[in-house]
């Protein structure tokens, strides 16, 4: 069971703009920068969820992907590098009643933050988790990342990344996450919906967003314009994309989107609480 | 002529949006001047954007070296006036100084018309316009070498030298644009640099962090596990160049808790090792730094300071990792630490933290800063310094090895994995002398002593610290502070003050011998530092004696401190 609070009326369209701090406009992202995207479809589905922003605690990391959380107007907490999810997972155990969502980064989340990763996962906590994945650090100037892919330029891989890539998905449902999922920024609509669904699901959720770092990745790769980037999301979507694979068992499989994986495990924070109230019942308190 | 017009320093700062290519421009303003004989310095400001948000390159120009800011600008080129209020702080002008602006960029803003400054307009969109492939900016630096007597030849030559003979075309625009933007600059008195003709050799244009990073190598590090984190990733990313090419590794971790373990696990591999952090990753290290003052294994930490706690403010200055550098390790654990004293010695005192590493068997935290490691200088090519660097090794054949002995000098021979005989476990459990683990008071105190000796034994030489003049008032600082102190004690000694510099290169193990001796007279000193809390006065306190009167001047983050604000304090400290 979901611990949402719904609005009893009917809802009014979306506007992104009832759910943002309007104040800290402009914002601090870079022309096309595919986080903006992300930042909308999850705006989006809390909106569909009828949740209010009271009750909504955005909770990121440190680097472009963690600055985002700070323009929605709602609960939010700008952490320390790679922990949001440690975070998280106090605020969400003392505030059962709190939709907690945590925005992280490829860096913040998968480097710095991996080992929080695994165990969030692990431990099945009520918690969305979304992994901006722009293959690169871009808040520090565009160094690699666990999800940079093979040969890519960095600022120190300056002769090409030869760092086998991360699967950030396979690794989140090996972890035990309970509701995995893969889109790109391409698909707004999609992705919006992924992110709902991941809401809604009971546990921990890992949605890996596919986001592009136009002005730091794509300009080193020459990867082109926002839009060029956003395209060849399409392309990387093919299966001759992949090209030979067999060397690269890490290299996250971009074909794959939408849910990838599911499955029913007892809520931590429910069973937690739950056997509490049995022990407290056998001491007749 | 006037004073206005020969001058020996001259202060410009470029503003401008996102795209407007400010950064660009000033590294060719620099790379010009510097061609002209001028020595410079460039520092750098940007907004909250990542990439294109508003930006302020910051340059100063001298006859003679330079390597802190000025007092104020002489002249503000401003390609437009977007968001330039948020540099309001950062941007002291008055009514002597010059604002070059395009007409097309609307109303001079509040907080600069109230300067009083002499406003000129070039209409550089207009202009850039009209040229194809002009550039705004070019235009604009046009019109300012105009002003200030730089030759235009020398920009275009600066922008044909970095765009390389590759791009014909886009040299030749730029050219164009210049030349329209000399001939339009407005008819009005400016301050003129004072430059020769013949380009001077073996300059070097240098920042902190490529200094750091190539004293490191030539102190012999030649791995280096980092994690990216501003502003020291410059550190990281020029190592990533250089270090293969010299047979060495770098490694980016996953973060810092595994980067400072990977150049522990070099080192104790024999080979030297370096990190480079900030604050935030300082932090996180600091675990692993006890185990290698436990475990005696040398490793260079650079912390490259920037304002905190927590994420702080990621771009800008400040001294305030004293505290953590010094005090920050768990139990009795004595380290070394050092800061660089100006944007050029951050080469000789990292060559020098890993010397001191490696004859210690010792982690050395070196505290450069944003202010320096981010700064760009012109400078004279510096004196090579070398250091007889080696690892005291047993000699072979080994026998009945024992890694910790207690050895009067408190250094004990290192064995190197493949060394025959030489086995053992470096261990961040209290252990003997053979290493083994141990819970027995006499081996905990022996160690204790052992690893207490060797820094307090060691004779760290005259490179402690920067001593300088004599009187009864002195100034003691550290780090990054030193430079703005001593344009302002050369201005105080003008004026007939007499004043003595203290400025500390080794902050720990402290040297209250050597201080006392350079105290030697003083009636009143001033302790001038970039915290908010006086860190480094307190840390004196607690180490040194020091004279009755003692004045703390802390002046928090993140602007930097001026020579005529220190000079202030000092014509204020040399009043009776
Ligand atoms: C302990 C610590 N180490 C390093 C940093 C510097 N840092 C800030 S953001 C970042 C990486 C961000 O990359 P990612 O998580 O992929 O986010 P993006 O900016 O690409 O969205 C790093 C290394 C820090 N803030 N704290
Ligand atoms: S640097 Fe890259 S990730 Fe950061 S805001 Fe700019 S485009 Fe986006
Ligand atoms: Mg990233």
């Amino acid at each position: 069971m979901n611990e949402i609070v719904r609005k009893d009326a009917v809802r009014p369209a979306f506007d992104i703009k009832d759910y943002l701090r309007l104040d800290l406009m402009p914002h601090f992202m870079c022309p096309g920068c595919g986080h903006g995207i992300a930042l909308r479809a999850l705006l989006w589905a809390t909106h569909e969820l009828g949740i209010e922003k009271n009750q909504l605690a955005v909770v990121s990391g440190i680097g472009c992907s963690g600055r985002v959380g700070a323009y929605i107007d709602a609960n939010t907490y700008h952490t320390t590098h790679g922990r949001p999810l440690a975070f998280a997972t106090g605020l969400k155990l003392a505030r059962p009643d709190l939709k907690v969502i945590v925005i992280t980064g490829d860096g913040d989340c998968l480097a710095i933050g991996g080992n929080h990763l695994i165990h969030a996962c692990r431990r099945n906590l009520d918690i969305t988790c979304l992994m901006l994945n722009n293959e690169v650090y871009g808040m520090t100037g565009g160094q690699v990342s666990p999800t940079t892919s093979v040969n890519r330029l960095t600022t120190t891989t300056p002769a090409g990344n030869c760092e086998p890539t991360f699967d950030a998905c396979k690794l989140a449902e090996a972890a035990g996450a309970s509701f995995v999922g893969r889109e790109v920024t391409r698909q707004a609509p999609a992705l919006k919906n992924l992110i709902r669904a991941a809401m809604e699901h009971d546990g921990f959720s890992f949605v890996e967003v596919m986001s592009d770092c136009t002005e730091i990745y794509g300009r080193k790769n020459d990867l082109g314009e926002s839009p060029e980037m956003i395209l060849s999301q399409k392309a990387d979507m093919r299966p001759e994309a992949f090209g030979n694979v067999a060397d690269q068992p890490f290299r996250p499989n971009r074909l794959v989107t939408g849910v990838l994986a599911k499955q029913e495990r007892p809520e931590y924070g429910r069973t937690y609480r739950a056997r509490a109230a049995l022990e407290r019942a056998k001491k007749g308190r | 002529m006037s004073a206005l017009e020969t001058r020996t320093s001259l202060s410009i700062v470029l503003t401008g949006s996102g795209g407007a290519g400010v950064m660009t421009a000033g590294q060719t303003l620099l790379d010009a001047a510097t061609s002209c004989g001028l020595y410079g310095l460039m520092t750098r400001s940007t907004g909250p954007q990542i990439r294109g948000g508003e930006a302020a390159a910051m340059i100063r120009l001298s006859t003679r070296p330079v390597q802190c800011p000025g007092d104020k600008f002489d002249i503000l080129l401003a390609l437009d006036f977007d968001n330039i209020q948020r540099f309001a702080a950062e941007l002291p002008l008055d009514s002597a100084s010059v604002i070059l602006a395009d007409p097309a960029a609307g109303d001079l803003p509040p907080f600069l018309a109230q300067t009083g400054a002499a406003v000129g307009h070039v209409e550089m969109k207009k202009l850039a316009k009209t040229v194809p492939g002009g550039r705004i900016s070019m235009v604009a630096l046009g019109a300012l070498a105009r002003l200030i007597g730089l030759p235009e030849s020398a920009i275009v030559e600066a922008v044909a030298a970095s765009l390389g003979r590759k791009k014909p075309e886009a040299v030749q625009a730029s050219e164009q644009a210049v030349r329209l933007g000399a001939l339009n600059s407005p008819e009005m008195k400016a301050p003129k640099l004072t430059i020769s003709a013949a380009k001077p050799a073996g300059r070097w244009s240098i920042t902190g962090n490529e200094a750091t990073g190539f004293g490191a190598l030539k102190g012999g590090v030649r791995f280096v596990g980092g994690y990216p984190i501003t502003p020291a990733t410059e550190i990281l990313e020029w190592m990533a160049h250089t270090l293969p090419q010299c047979g060495g590794v770098l490694v980016q971790a996953e973060d810092e808790l595994a980067s400072i373990n990977m150049i522990i696990g070099a080192s104790f591999g024999g080979t030297p090792a370096l990190t480079a952090t900030a604050g935030p990753g300082l932090s996180l290290m600091i675990e692993a730094l006890g185990l290698a003052v436990a475990a005696e294994i040398p490793v260079v930490v650079v912390d490259v300071m920037r304002s905190g706690p927590s994420t702080g403010i990621a771009t800008k200055s400040e001294q305030s990792d004293l505290n953590i550098a010094v005090f920050g390790l768990h139990g009795d654990a004595p380290h070394v630490v050092v800061a660089p004293l100006s944007v050029s010695d951050c080469l000789m005192t990292a060559q020098w933290s890993v010397h001191l590493a490696e004859t210690l068997q010792s982690p050395v935290i070196m505290l450069s800063d944003q202010s320096l490691g981010q700064a760009r200088v012109v400078i004279d090519r510096p004196q090579d310094v070398s250091f007889e660097t080696k690892r005291l090794t047993p000699q072979a054949p080994v026998e009945n090895y024992e890694r910790y002995a207690l050895v009067e000098s408190g250094v004990s021979p290192m064995s190197i994995p493949g060394m025959a005989g030489g086995q053992y476990t470096a261990d961040g459990l209290t252990h003997n002398a053979k290493g083994t683990p141990s819970s027995q008071a006499h081996d905990h105190v022996g160690q204790m002593d052992k690893r207490q000796r060797k820094l307090a034994s060691f004779d760290f030489g005259a490179r402690w610290a920067d001593v300088d003049g004599e009187g009864e008032l002195a100034v003691i600082t550290w780090g990054s502070s030193s430079e703005p102190l001593r344009e302002a004690i050369d201005i105080a000694r003008s004026e007939g003050i007499k004043v003595r510099l203290i400025a500390m290169r080794l902050i720990s193990p402290a040297q209250p011998a050597r201080l006392a001796e350079a105290l030697k007279g003083v009636k009143r000193a001033l302790v001038i530092e970039q915290s908010h809390s006086g860190q480094f006065w307190r840390y004196l306190r607690a180490y040194y004696d020091l004279p009755a009167d003692v004045v703390s001047i802390p002046q928090p983050g993140p602007l930097p401190i001026r020579p005529r604000e220190a000079l202030e304090y000092i014509r204020k400290g040399a009043q009776a």
